[in-house]
C-alpha cells in the first residue's frame, strides 16, 4: 500500500511538471470547462427570473444539488481521466501489453498516468457554488455534516469513476467502447436537477441500474431537511462502494477475458 | 540439475477470427450471426531455453512469434500447455514474473512520453524496487556504453529513433531481469547503432547472465548476439541448435561467380557435370553463376577444372549469408 | 462548371459520413437524453403556471427541439482548416485549382446535409412522438423558418470558419474557440429564447449576430417572432452572412499574401 502511495506521488511530481510547461492547454481546458458550467448555471438562473419553483424546489437548492454533482465529476475528472483512454490509447495500441509486463496493478498504471490538473478549477467552481447556495439556503455547518459532505462528494465520484469503469471494460471487447462510456455518460446531465421531475421509469433507472442518482440528488438530500429520500442519502456511499466493486470486479474479468483471445 | 530459465511443454494457442462478407449485405448479416474461423496461431512446441542463454526467434510475419513471446511474458493466456520462467507461471503469478523480466517491443514505448529521460529511469527504479545504490551505479554503466548523457534531460517523444532505442534497451535492463525481451530492436537504425546495441546486449548478459530472447529480421543481429536459434513456422518450430551447427549443417550450398573473358562462351568440364547447377548466365556481360556442394566438389578442385576448360577472367566463391540457411530451413534444396 | 466541382465535393463528404459507426448511435442517444431532460425540465417549469414571459408550455418544447438541432450544425469548416495550418497542409491546398474556403464549405454543406438526414430527421421524429413539437404558427412563417434555418447554418459555418482563419494569425487559437462556444451557446438563444432574459441583454444581442444563429430561425417558426418581425430578422441575417463571408475572405487573402512573402 505505501509502495503505490510512493509511486502514484512519482508520478504525479512527473504530471505536475508537464503541466508546467503546457500551461496554454492547461488555461484552456480550465477555461472550456469554465464556459460549460457557466452556460448550465446562467440557464438556471434565466429561468428562475421567471419563476418561483420548480417542482417545488427552489433555486439555491437546486444550486446545492449542481454544486454536489460539480464537486463529484472534479474528483473523477482529476484523478481518472484516463479511464477515457482505455480503449484508444491502451488497447488498441497494444499499450496494454508494456503495462502487464510491469509488476505493478494494471489498472493503477493507466489510472496515474494521467492526473488533469484543470479539475481544480472544476473543484473552485463547484465548491463556490455550493458555498454559495448553503449560505442562502442559510445552513448551518456542523463538524460532523462537513464530514458527511466530504463523504457524499467521495461518494460522488466514485460512482462516475465505476460507471466510467464498468462501461469502459467493453473495449476488451470492442477494441474502443468510447461510444458506450459517452452514451451513458449523457444520462448523468439527468442527475443536475431534483430526480423528482422525472417520469417513475427515469427514476429507477438512475436510481437501481445506473445509478447516478447518487452522485448529486440523493446525498444533497441529507442535507435538506424536511425533502425525504433520507434513506437514500445514507445509502449513498454504500451504493458507490457496490459499484466499485462491481465495476472492478467486471474490469477483471475483462482483463483475463483479453489475456485468452488476445488482440 | 540446475533450474532452466524459460521451460515451455506443449505450448499452445489459437484465435478466433470473425468471419465477415464484405460489403454492406455482410455487415448486415454479422449483426445477426458471428461466424468464427480459428486460426491456430501456436500449435504445441517445446521450448528449453538455459540462464544465460542468447537464443535468436525468427520466423515469417505471421509464424506466430509475438504470439509466443507474449505467452512467455505473461500477457496471453496460452490455451494449452505449460510456460515456466525460473519455475514461475507468467501468467498465473504475473506481477512475480514481471519482475524478473524485462522488454523491448519495437515500436511502442517502455519509457515515459512527456517526461525527461533521466525521471522515466527514476519511475522505473520505483516500479521495480531496485535499491538506489545499485541503480546508480546501474544507470551509470549504461549510460556510458549506450552514451546516453546528452539524452538524459530530454522528454522521450523529442527523441530520434536511434535515440529512442538505446534509451529503451537501457530501460529494459536497468533492474537487472533474468529474462529480457528483444523484439526488432534494431529496427530501421542506422548501422553504428546497431552495433552499438549489439555490443551493450552482449556485455551486459555477459555480465549478468541475462537470458536473452531476440525476435528480429536482422539475421546481422542473430549472427552477432545470439549463440542460439530458433526457427518457427506456421506455430511449430522447425529447427532449435546452436548457430555454429546451423552453418556447418547447412553450409553446404556454395556458389561460384565467374566472368568471362569478352566474346568467349562457357562450357562446362565433363568431370563436373553433375556436381553444378548453373544458376544464371547473362551473354552480354559474360557472367555466369554456378551452384555446387563443397562436400561433393572443393571449392578449389571445382576452380581448377573451370579455369582449365574456360578463358576466366574473374571469379568468385560466394558462401552463403544466413538468410540463406534460414530460407533453406523452409525449404530443403540441400540435403543436410 | 466550376459549381459542378463544388457539388462533387460535397456528396464525397457525404459518402464518408454515411458510415453507421457506434459513434452514430451514441450521439443520437445523447441528444435524445438532451431532449427528454428538457423535456422534464420545462414540463416542471410550467407545473403552476401556463406560460413564461408570452410563452406557452409547447411552444417552449417546441423551441426546445428545434433549437437543440440547429445547434449541431456548428462546427466543421473552422476547424478543418486550423488543422490544415496547423500541420502546414494548407500550403499544398493553395496550389489547387480552387478557393480553399470554397472547397472547405463545400465539403462542410455536405457534411451538414448528411447529418440533417441521418441525425436530425430521426430526432425530429422521435422529439414529434414523446415530445410533441407544434406546427408552424402559418404557411408564412413555415417558409421564413426554411430560409432563416439555411441562413442561420451558413452563418455558424462561416463564423466557425473564421475562427479557423486567425489560427493564422495565432499559434492557440484554441483558447478563443473553447471561449467562443460557451459564449455563442448563450447569446445565440440555443438554450433559452432570447426574450427570458434581462433587458439589456436584448439589446445587446441585437448588435451581435449571435441571435442570428439559433434564435431568429426557431423564433420565427414558433411565432415568437410575429409576423411583422419575421422579414427585417431575415434581412438581418442576410446582413451577417455577407459581412462574415466578405471578413474571412478578405481576413483569408490577407493571411495567405503574408504567409507566402514571409514564406510560411
Amino acid at each position: 500500500m505505501k509502495r503505490y502511495a510512493k509511486l502514484y506521488w512519482l508520478y504525479a511530481k512527473n504530471h505536475f511538471k508537464v503541466m508546467m510547461e503546457y500551461r496554454m492547454d492547461f488555461l484552456i481546458g480550465v477555461l472550456s470547462v469554465f464556459g460549460q458550467q457557466f452556460a448550465a448555471l446562467f440557464f438556471l438562473s434565466i429561468v428562475f427570473r421567471h419563476i418561483e419553483s420548480l417542482n417545488g424546489w427552489g433555486f439555491y437548492e437546486i444550486l446545492f444539488i449542481y454544486g454536489i454533482a460539480f464537486l463529484g465529476r472534479a474528483v473523477h475528472h482529476i484523478f481518472f481521466d484516463n479511464l477515457w483512454t482505455i480503449g484508444w490509447q491502451y488497447i488498441r495500441t497494444g499499450n496494454l501489453d508494456r503495462i502487464l509486463m510491469r509488476p505493478v496493478n494494471p489498472l493503477f498504471q493507466i489510472v496515474a498516468e494521467r492526473v488533469q490538473q484543470d479539475g481544480f478549477g472544476q473543484l473552485l467552481i463547484g465548491g463556490s457554488v455550493l458555498w454559495l447556495a448553503s449560505n442562502e439556503l442559510g445552513m448551518t455547518w456542523s463538524m460532523m455534516d462537513i464530514l458527511v459532505l466530504l463523504v457524499m462528494v467521495l461518494a460522488s465520484g466514485m460512482i462516475y469513476i465505476a460507471v466510467n469503469l464498468f462501461f469502459a471494460t467493453f473495449s476488451f471487447w470492442m477494441i474502443d467502447s468510447l461510444p458506450v462510456v459517452f452514451a451513458v455518460f449523457s444520462l448523468s446531465d439527468f442527475a443536475r436537477y431534483p430526480m423528482t421531475i422525472y417520469s417513475k421509469v427515469i427514476m429507477f433507472v438512475l436510481t437501481y441500474i445506473i445509478p447516478f442518482g447518487f452522485t448529486a440528488f440523493y446525498p444533497a438530500m441529507y442535507f435538506f431537511e424536511g425533502r425525504g429520500f433520507t434513506m437514500f442519502a445514507l445509502a449513498t456511499p454504500l451504493v458507490a462502494m457496490l459499484s466499485l466493486v462491481i465495476a472492478y470486479r467486471f474490469w477483471l474479468y475483462g482483463l483475463r477475458a483479453f489475456a485468452s483471445t488476445g488482440s | 540439475m540446475s533450474q532452466s530459465a524459460i521451460e515451455v511443454r506443449d505450448l499452445v494457442k489459437h484465435y478466433q477470427i470473425l468471419e465477415r462478407d464484405a460489403g454492406l449485405k455482410g455487415a448486415i448479416k454479422a449483426l445477426f450471426s458471428r461466424k468464427y474461423r480459428t486460426k491456430e496461431a501456436v500449435k504445441g512446441i517445446d521450448l528449453s531455453i538455459a540462464p544465460g542463454e542468447r537464443v535468436g526467434y525468427i520466423g515469417f510475419n505471421g509464424a506466430g512469434k509475438s504470439t509466443t513471446i507474449k505467452m512467455l511474458a505473461g500477457v496471453l493466456r496460452p490455451d494449452a500447455g505449460s510456460v515456466r520462467i525460473f519455475g514461475i507461471d507468467p501468467h498465473e503469478d504475473r506481477i512475480q514474473n514481471a519482475r524478473q523480466i524485462g522488454a523491448v517491443f519495437g515500436q511502442r514505448t517502455q519509457l515515459f512520453w512527456d517526461i525527461p529521460v533521466r525521471e522515466s529511469f527514476d519511475l522505473l527504479r520505483e516500479i521495480y524496487e531496485v535499491p538506489r545504490a545499485e541503480f546508480a551505479e546501474t544507470v551509470a554503466w549504461f549510460i556510458a556504453r549506450l552514451q546516453l548523457e546528452p539524452l538524459l534531460d530530454v522528454p522521450v517523444r523529442q527523441l530520434s529513433l536511434g535515440q529512442k532505442m538505446r534509451c529503451e534497451l537501457a530501460a529494459a535492463f536497468l533492474h537487472r531481469p533474468r529474462v529480457v525481451y528483444l523484439d526488432e530492436p534494431t529496427i530501421g537504425l542506422d548501422i553504428d547503432i546497431k552495433e552499438t546495441i549489439r555490443a551493450f546486449i552482449r556485455e551486459i548478459s555477459d555480465a549478468w547472465g541475462t537470458t536473452v530472447i531476440l525476435t528480429t529480421h536482422d539475421m546481422q543481429d542473430i549472427e552477432e548476439v545470439c549463440d542460439r536459434v530458433i526457427v518457427l513456422d506456421e506455430g511449430r518450430i522447425i529447427y532449435d541448435d546452436r548457430i555454429e551447427t546451423l552453418k556447418q549443417t547447412f553450409n553446404n550450398e556454395r556458389t561460384l561467380e565467374i566472368t568471362l573473358d569478352e566474346g568467349t562462351s562457357f562450357t562446362v568440364p565433363p568431370s563436373v557435370t553433375g556436381l553444378v547447377t548453373e544458376l544464371t548466365s547473362d551473354q552480354e556481360t559474360d557472367t555466369i553463376q554456378l551452384a555446387f556442394n563443397h562436400h561433393e566438389i572443393s571449392s578449389g578442385q571445382l576452380i581448377r577444372e573451370i579455369v582449365n576448360c574456360n578463358q576466366v577472367k574473374d571469379l568468385s566463391v560466394v558462401v552463403p549469408k544466413m538468410e540463406t540457411l534460414i530460407r533453406n530451413l523452409y525449404q530443403p534444396e540441400v540435403s543436410a | 462548371m466550376r459549381l459542378k466541382k463544388y457539388v462533387a465535393l460535397a456528396s464525397s463528404q457525404i459518402k464518408v459520413d454515411m458510415a453507421y459507426t457506434a459513434w452514430y448511435w451514441a450521439s443520437m442517444f445523447s441528444v435524445t437524453m438532451r431532449l427528454f431532460i428538457l423535456y422534464f425540465f420545462w414540463q416542471a417549469v410550467y407545473e403552476n403556471k401556463t406560460d413564461v414571459s408570452g410563452i406557452s408550455l409547447s411552444m417552449m418544447l417546441t423551441y426546445a427541439v428545434l433549437a437543440t438541432m440547429l445547434d449541431q450544425f456548428r462546427g466543421g469548416a473552422g476547424r478543418e482548416l486550423a488543422h490544415l495550418i496547423k500541420h502546414g497542409g494548407v500550403a499544398v491546398e493553395l496550389l489547387r485549382p480552387y478557393h480553399l474556403l470554397d472547397k472547405l464549405l463545400a465539403q462542410d454543406i455536405g457534411t451538414k446535409t448528411s447529418t440533417f438526414f441521418r441525425s436530425t430527421l430521426p430526432l425530429l421524429v422521435i422529439a414529434m412522438l414523446f415530445i410533441g413539437v407544434d406546427p408552424p404558427t402559418s404557411l408564412e412563417s413555415a417558409f421564413a423558418f426554411s430560409i432563416s434555418v439555411v441562413l442561420a447554418i451558413l452563418l455558424a459555418t462561416l463564423i466557425d470558419l473564421l475562427v479557423g482563419v486567425l489560427s493564422f494569425y495565432t499559434v492557440n487559437v484554441w483558447g478563443l474557440s473553447v471561449l467562443q462556444e460557451a459564449v455563442i451557446t448563450i447569446m445565440s438563444g440555443a438554450i433559452i429564447p432570447l426574450t427570458l432574459f434581462p433587458d439589456w441583454f436584448q439589446t445587446i444581442s441585437l448588435y451581435l449576430p449571435f441571435a442570428s444563429l439559433v434564435y431568429v430561425p426557431v423564433a420565427i417558426y414558433t411565432g415568437d417572432i410575429q409576423a411583422s418581425g419575421i422579414w427585417p430578422s431575415i434581412l438581418i441575417q442576410l446582413a451577417w452572412v455577407g459581412a462574415f463571408f466578405l471578413f474571412v475572405r478578405l481576413l483569408f487573402a490577407y493571411a495567405v499574401r503574408k504567409v507566402t512573402v514571409f514564406g510560411g
